[in-house]
């Protein structure tokens, strides 16, 4: 679990328990919807990873207390950081196979805490020197770009150290 | 009172009487559901979930309606969902619920848009509840007497008589009485009566029950008549 992840979730807010009837099914079903659906804005984020995290940004209405709750997802935003680092590895290492690495599995399978903070910081680092979008990973030069080079570096480190 | 008397069709109107129109207790159920409903809000919160996009649907309700009623009539899950149908929502277009003041502007209301249930509807309801009995009935060991008894009452099964069979024999009898009552032909106007024909044929034939062959034979003296039939004066099974 990552605090750091956490702490985001805590500033989003969640929508007010008002909803709306639409009728269905020829008046055999009505559905309540609610009427403004609150969803945390991406204007003036930056922050590669709180974009992930308003992405996978959901809430449940509770049905006891009347109100919304906000669903964290830490383990999804963190499972779309490691799959986009392995993906980075996969792409530009020199390897022949790269999917069959130690590396490679070691991402897919790493389910510890203790690399995380690691791991986002890396995310983070390789948004900055991405040329592609939010979520896509680009670098000009491909495998000699210095910053790939220094990504796959870091992770193979991260890997003799917290690989059991 | 003669043992092949009608009870019923005696207590009947003579409209009733020259339309031979269908029994049901499912319309006698559906009278006593209410014409209108408003649902307010505290009836939704007892209807509706806990996920993100509520819902409330007809069958839910009815469903609530009709439990007061359940001793009462034995309803099949068909006969829950024919009376589902005779249903709809209707509201208005500021439909609004403030779940956190508990408040609810506009209204809901459940229409009963079918008040009665249709000769032709329930035609195609007819016995299916003792059908389905006949279906699920375990054919091993009957003795093929009391099959062959069955299927000479029933008629129209006489290439099936000299099969071996008890399976075939079995779906026989159940595809020839699913045919009796699709083209009406012992002209059975009650749903009940309908259902029972079914299970005395089940009860007689896995446990020889005489009062269920015995309630068989009279209907079927019955519908030589040429009268149609809403009540058999019945042995106790």
């Amino acid at each position: 679990m990552s605090q750091q992840i956490l702490n985001m979730y805590s500033k989003f807010g969640v929508s007010e328990p008002i909803f709306v009837g639409r009728l269905y099914g020829d008046g055999h079903t009505v559905e309540f919807e609610v009427r403004d659906p609150y969803h945390p804005s991406v204007d003036g984020v930056t922050d590669p990873v709180e974009l992930l995290v308003i992405d996978s940004y959901n809430e449940s209405y509770n049905q006891y207390t009347k109100e919304f709750v906000c669903k964290e997802n830490v383990d999804g935003v963190l499972s779309k950081i490691k799959g986009d680092l392995c993906k980075i590895f996969e792409q530009y290492s020199s390897l022949k196979n790269p999917r069959q690495s130690k590396l490679s599995k070691w991402l897919r399978w790493y389910n510890g805490s203790a690399a995380t903070d690691g791991m986002i910081a890396l995310y983070r680092y390789a948004a900055l020197h991405s040329s592609g979008g939010h979520h896509e990973f680009r670098f000009d030069g491909g495998k000699n770009n210095p910053h790939v080079k220094n990504i796959i570096a870091i992770l193979e480190k991260m890997r003799e150290k917290h690989e059991q | 009172m003669g043992v092949f008397d009608d009870k019923k069709f005696e207590q009947l109107d003579w409209v009733t009487q020259m339309t031979e129109t269908i029994e049901s207790e499912l319309n006698g159920l559906l009278a006593r559901l209410p014409d209108r409903l408003e649902i307010d809000i505290s009836a939704l919160h007892s209807f509706v979930g806990d996920s993100r996009s509520l819902s409330l649907s007809v069958s839910s309700v009815v469903r609530f309606l009709i439990q007061p009623y359940r001793k009462e009539y034995s309803l099949s899950w068909d006969d829950e969902r024919r009376v589902e149908k005779c249903f709809r929502f209707e509201m208005s277009d500021d439909l609004t619920l403030d779940m956190r003041s508990n408040t609810m502007t506009g209204w809901l209301h459940l229409v009963k848009v079918t008040p009665t249930l249709d000769d032709k509807e329930l035609q195609d309801m007819m016995g299916r509840d003792g059908l389905e009995a006949i279906r699920r009935m375990n054919w091993n060991n009957i003795p093929i007497s009391r099959m062959h008894e069955i299927m000479e009452l029933l008629g129209g099964c006489e290439a099936d008589m000299k099969n071996r069979s008890l399976r075939k024999k079995t779906n026989a009898i159940y595809y020839r009485l699913k045919n009796i009552f699709r083209n009406n032909e012992w002209r059975i106007r009650d749903t009940g009566l309908a259902n029972k024909v079914g299970h005395w044929i089940v009860s007689y034939l896995q446990d020889g029950n005489l009062a269920a062959f015995t309630n068989f034979c009279k209907l079927k003296v019955m519908t030589h008549n040429n009268m149609p039939i809403y009540s058999v004066e019945e042995e106790v099974l």
